[in-house]
């Protein structure tokens, strides 16, 4: 009996180790005959055996014969699944192609680099519960200025310079005008609505100047006005400071604000908002001018007279309010050195932006 | 402005840079510019005098030069065109050291030993000027160092003064802002000058409104010359042109104190005294400038013949002072800075004098600029001061402004303390008295911007630095206003034209007048036009964004690429009732292919079905409700391929391909197909809610047909009778339409796809065949439609 088990095991190592090297079909069925072949097939032989042994002797050889054969077939089946599979890619790859050639275009436009900087703005404050006001483009003279606290004949009118209406006046015979900044927005707001007023308006606005690669007679504005009961310099700061690390922060990019004096008819006091320069991280550069800070916005209390103008009493409210060039922002975010490629409208230009 | 550091530094005691100066004024709101210093670091340089100048024994363009610097003569060999003997050149000793980095030292030049240089602007730092000597006036003291002659050590400051501060367009001015800085005190030059009678015949003003104070003094016996170098050198480094001494005292001073002021030649001044009036009908002025101008109706200064100077902005040639000038009436005046500003309009002239009146002048300063000047022109000019008369209504005496210290520490969000408070304001001159919370505060006269209590906030809160206040961020009260209809048509309109492959443009809202006569035609709707325009603007406010758009698409082609699409959505302007009407629009522009040139997929031109297909899209996304399409009626679209987009009564927009004259106008190709919605009708009209319609499980009935109609059926109109006609139909799709060989002539054959599908069953085989049955007979009768052929089973 233990010659037969031996025989088994001799057997099961080689056969074990024989099916690993088949490498086509025609090794497949030659092993298949070799060791389970009908006739003369090794382990056929073995089994076939079987009948000449005792009862403990039969039961122990053939379990172990029986569990040989199992082994065997499913190595077999393994392998010819192994070969199967081989031929499958190997014909697969026949067809092979260069997958450096150029996928189908997927057409897609984007929005325009003014639009997504202006809604980028726009959304920090609707984050904080602003709301968004438009008003017209086209305004009087005393909603762009007498109600801004820019009287007939005041100095601060110089810096804008503005576009008339032909044929159009307004209630005391002015010509209209086009908007010089967001702010009449401001005005029409607070007239229709009582505080708290917490908005900001996104919007067009023109002065008449030439053009230049950091001046244009048209371009875009957002305008932001909080008025309360207790608005002081201290919640500008916040706000503004806030602002400015959402728009400009992130991906390890520190934001760092500076407030200063500065002048705007309709705020008093009147700040002026530096960012430090994310471009050269305050080295000094090109687009700091060497200083570090570069210039963000005007922003400043709202001035008592521009909450007389609008209806609202001064003694019981306060506001702050700010503005901020939309171009400018873009021109510093993306690099945009001439202000005029905003208006072109090249393809190749407005393509960077997506 | 332009500051010089020298200057200011007459006026406060400080040690500090002017880089440290400029930082301290831009924390009290004033940027500085720029920071420039007038001359390069120049050691070892004096005045010299060149005693002879021979020609050089072995070279033509080299002079030998025998120079004296005040302690010994030198031989120098120079080069110079305009070297000559006798006049005063800076001169480098040896050892002497120049901006470049040169040391100057012994050497010959061509057999001569040069002991020393003669020096030209640039050699100095000084410019670029190269083309000579740097030469000095004859009043120079040879051997003075020459940094302190030219005041080569100087630094320009370019400070930006805001408009509410015209106190500080001034070196005193500017002073006063240092010195409240550095927390020291202002020296003021003090002014002697003899005690002379007051008259009362030197000024008749019959403007008292406009002009509130004139003081004139007369001088007589004054000799006009040039100015001395110092004076010459600081007027022209803070951008103002050396005339004579008289002249440039006057600017002197205004650069000084801030306060403008003229000078007459009395003797030139017909009766020998001025007034103050209205310019009448038909007078008119020779100005400084050389240029005559209607002054009708303009504030000016007269003497018995006429005008003699525009009040504030202009003096007048007339009497002008010259060098055969002997008397002066020296005018130092007070006017209104509305009268100053209307009348620089008017005259087109913008001046140093102009620009401080129309900010506002200091009544007290009217005296003080005047002694001052008067006192420096008898130092220059010599003469004597023979009369004076101060013509002045009486000025109202400002009340304190009384800020409550709680109101101030809410209003600034820091608990500033009384004493923080006053010390601010006091550090600018401001009175301040405390009593029980109060602060009563009063301003100096030159502080005639601080009227309330904002004004004082701002005063301490610039003293104290906004960097003390805390920054405090509080959310707004909950109950932001939700996204307005219009905001999300335009974002939805957007979104859906992006999706389509086109790109957002931007335009200024303005087009001139001929590209609108181009797009409809001239006797079309005037648009709302500009008073002013500018050349490269245009004269109309924007009636429609097309304009833009297909001279931007033209562009882009022109720039090499074929295949446009552009949108924009912006404002549109229509004369409207009551003032110009403001709409806003959504359009789009395509030209070209639906997509690039690819190596595998061919591109084809567009063609008006993807026209039509975007409306539609974008008309679906918004769900609009009782919309419909018309024939085109816009002149710019081609007749047949554009259709009119109406709801209710109103026109919404169009879609089209674009007139072939039109196309060629524009330089664009044929296949350029554009669209444009009014957004604001839009938000107008009805939207369907979104709502979810339960999904059938049953399996679908599909029924394919191939019929031929006349060709005047619609599509359309199939559609909808099939709709109407028959029950449970899921869909109608269009897979095939044909005319021509084997059809009749104005038929054409439609093939088409309808799917049955019933909500809670099978339909039977009847009913399918019912159905098919009543598509065939009902499409016969309505529309004379026949079988063509059986379709082929795909």
């Amino acid at each position: 009996m233990s010659s037969l088990l031996n025989e088994l095991d001799v057997l099961s190592a080689e056969a074990l180790a024989e099916a690993e090297t088949l490498a086509d079909t025609e090794a497949l069925e030659a092993f298949r005959l070799k060791y389970l072949g009908r006739k003369d097939g090794r382990l056929t032989k073995v089994l076939s055996a079987l009948p000449t042994l005792s009862g403990d002797e039969k039961r122990e050889v053939g379990k172990r014969a029986n569990a040989l054969k199992g082994a065997i077939e499913s190595s077999l089946a393994r392998r010819r699944q192994a070969l199967d599979d081989a031929r499958i890619t190997s014909e697969l790859l026949k067809s092979k192609i260069d997958l450096s050639l150029p996928g189908t275009p997927v057409m897609r436009g984007g929005l325009h680099p003014l639009t997504r900087v202006m809604e980028e703005i726009t959304d920090v404050f609707v984050r904080l519960g602003f709301s968004v006001a438009e008003g017209p483009e086209v305004e009087t003279d005393d909603n762009n200025f007498t109600s801004l606290n820019h009287p007939p004949d005041h100095p601060a009118r110089d810096a804008h310079d503005t576009f008339y209406l032909k044929d159009h006046v307004d209630d005391k015979g002015r010509p209209l005008l086009l908007r010089t900044h967001t702010s009449p927005v401001q005005i029409r707001y607070m007239r229709s609505h009582t505080p708290p007023v917490y908005i900001v308006a996104p919007g067009r606005v023109f002065r008449h100047e030439n053009v230049d690669a950091t001046h244009s007679y048209v371009f875009h504005q957002v305008e932001g006005l909080a008025v309360d009961t207790d608005i002081s310099v201290a919640d500008l700061k916040g706000v503004l400071t806030l602002f400015a690390e959402r728009l400009f922060g992130g991906q390890g990019t520190v934001v760092k604000t500076r407030f200063r004096p500065s002048f705007f008819p309709f705020v008093e006091p009147g700040l002026e908002m530096d960012i430090s320069c994310t471009i050269c991280g305050q080295k000094g550069c090109r687009v700091c001018k060497g200083t570090g800070w570069v210039e963000m916005l005007g922003s400043g209390l709202v001035h008592p007279n521009v909450l007389r103008a609008a209806g609202c009493d001064p003694e019981k409210y306060s506001g702050w309010a700010f503005g901020i060039g939309v171009e400018r922002v873009a021109m510093f975010k993306y690099g945009v050195d001439d202000m005029r490629l905003f208006y072109e409208n090249d393809l190749r230009f407005l393509g960077n932006f997506s | 402005m332009k500051i010089s550091f020298l200057w200011l530094k007459e006026f406060v005691d400080f040690t500090q840079t002017p880089v440290e100066i400029a930082a301290l004024l831009l924390r009290q709101g004033f940027e500085v510019a720029s920071v420039t210093p007038v001359g390069g670091s120049v050691t070892g340089v004096v005045v010299a005098q060149v005693e002879s100048a021979q020609k050089h024994p072995n070279a033509d363009k080299l002079k030998v030069c025998e120079v004296f610097d005040g302690v010994a003569r030198h031989t120098v060999v120079c080069g110079a065109p305009n070297v000559e003997a006798g006049k005063k050149y800076p001169f480098a000793r040896l050892g002497a050291t120049l901006p470049d980095g040169l040391v100057i030292e012994k050497r010959p030049l061509r057999g001569v030993e040069s002991h020393g240089m003669l020096c030209s602007a640039r050699e100095l730092g000084l410019g670029a000027d190269h083309s000579g000597l740097y030469s000095l006036p004859s009043d120079v003291v040879v051997g003075q160092n020459i940094v302190e002659t030219l005041a080569l050590n100087d630094v320009i400051l370019e400070i930006e003064v805001t408009p509410n501060r015209p106190d500080v367009l001034s070196h005193w001015g500017v002073a006063r802002e240092v010195a409240a800085g550095l927390g020291k005190k202002c020296k003021i030059p003090t002014v002697d000058l003899p005690a002379v009678p007051v008259r009362s015949s030197l000024v008749r003003v019959d403007e008292p409104a406009l002009c509130d104070r004139y003081v004139a003094r007369a001088l007589e016996g004054v000799s006009v010359k040039a100015s001395p170098l110092s004076l010459r050198l600081r007027l022209e480094r803070c951008g103002i042109r050396s005339i004579n001494n008289v002249v440039d005292v006057t600017n002197y001073v205004l650069l000084e104190y801030g306060h403008p002021l003229h000078s007459f030649d009395r003797a030139r001044l017909a009766g020998r005294t001025v007034g103050v009036r209205k310019g009448r009908p038909g007078e008119k002025l020779e100005c400084l400038d050389a240029v005559t101008r209607d002054v009708n109706d303009i504030l000016v200064i007269a003497d018995a013949n006429g005008p003699v100077a525009a009040a504030g902005v202009m003096g007048g040639q007339s009497s002008a002072v010259g060098d055969a000038t002997v008397e002066l009436l020296l005018e130092s005046a007070r006017f209104l800075p509305s009268q100053v500003r209307q009348a620089r309009g008017r005259l087109g002239l913008s001046t140093e004098s102009s620009y401080r009146f129309e900010r506002g002048t200091d009544f007290d300063m009217a005296d003080i600029a005047s002694r001052r000047a008067a006192s420096l022109i008898l130092s220059l000019a010599g003469g004597r001061l023979v009369e004076q008369e101060d013509v002045h209504g009486s000025v109202a005496a400002r009340p304190a402004v009384r800020v409550s210290l709680e109101k101030l520490q809410k209003l600034l969000g820091l608990a500033v303390t009384g004493a923080e408070a006053r010390a601010a304001l006091e550090s600018l001159d401001f009175k301040c008295e405390e009593t029980a919370g109060e602060l009563r505060v009063t301003p100096p006269i030159h502080r005639a911007d601080v009227r309330e209590m904002a004004d004082v906030v701002e005063e301490v809160a610039r003293r104290i630095g906004y960097d003390r206040i805390p920054g405090r961020v509080r959310g707004a009260a909950l109950g932001g206003a939700p996204v307005s209809v219009l905001r999300s048509l335009i974002v939805r309109g957007r979104e859906r034209l992006i999706g389509l492959g086109f790109w957002e443009a931007a335009q200024s809202g303005l087009v001139p007048r001929s590209l609108w006569d181009r797009l409809v035609g001239p006797g079309g709707e005037n648009p709302p036009e500009l008073l002013n325009p500018l050349s490269l603007t245009g004269e109309c406010l924007n009636p429609s964004l097309l304009m833009n758009l297909l001279a931007c698409a033209a562009g882009n082609v022109r720039r090499g690429n074929p295949n446009v699409r552009l949108f924009e959505s912006a404002r549109v302007f229509h004369r409207g009732a009551g003032g110009v009407d403001e709409a806003d629009h959504l359009a789009w522009v395509a030209v070209g292919q639906d997509g690039p040139d690819h190596w595998k997929f061919h591109s084809r031109p567009l063609e008006i079905w993807d026209a039509r297909g975007w409306a539609k899209s974008i008309l679906k996304d918004w769900r609009l409700t009782g919309v419909r399409f018309e024939a085109g009626r816009f002149s710019f679209l081609h007749p047949a391929q554009s259709q009119s987009i109406l709801m209710g009564d109103h026109v919404l927009g169009y879609y089209g391909r674009l007139h072939p004259r039109q196309a060629e106008a524009w330089e664009l190709p044929a296949d350029t197909f554009v669209g444009e919605l009014n957004l604001s009708l839009a938000v107008t009209g009805k939207r369907l809610d979104v709502k979810h319609v339960p999904l059938s499980r049953q399996p679908a009935l599909v029924r394919d047909f191939s019929l031929v109609f006349p060709e005047t059926v619609t599509w359309s109109a199939v559609v909808f009778w099939i709709h109407r006609a028959c029950e449970w139909v899921e869909g109608v799709d269009l897979f095939d339409v044909f005319t021509g060989q084997g059809l009749a002539v104005g038929t054409r054959s439609l093939g088409f796809r309808v799917t049955f599908r019933h909500p809670d069953r099978t339909v039977t085989d009847g009913e399918a065949h019912a159905l098919h049955e009543r598509v065939l007979t009902g499409l016969g009768k309505e529309f004379s439609a026949h079988l063509r052929a059986p379709v082929a089973p795909a």
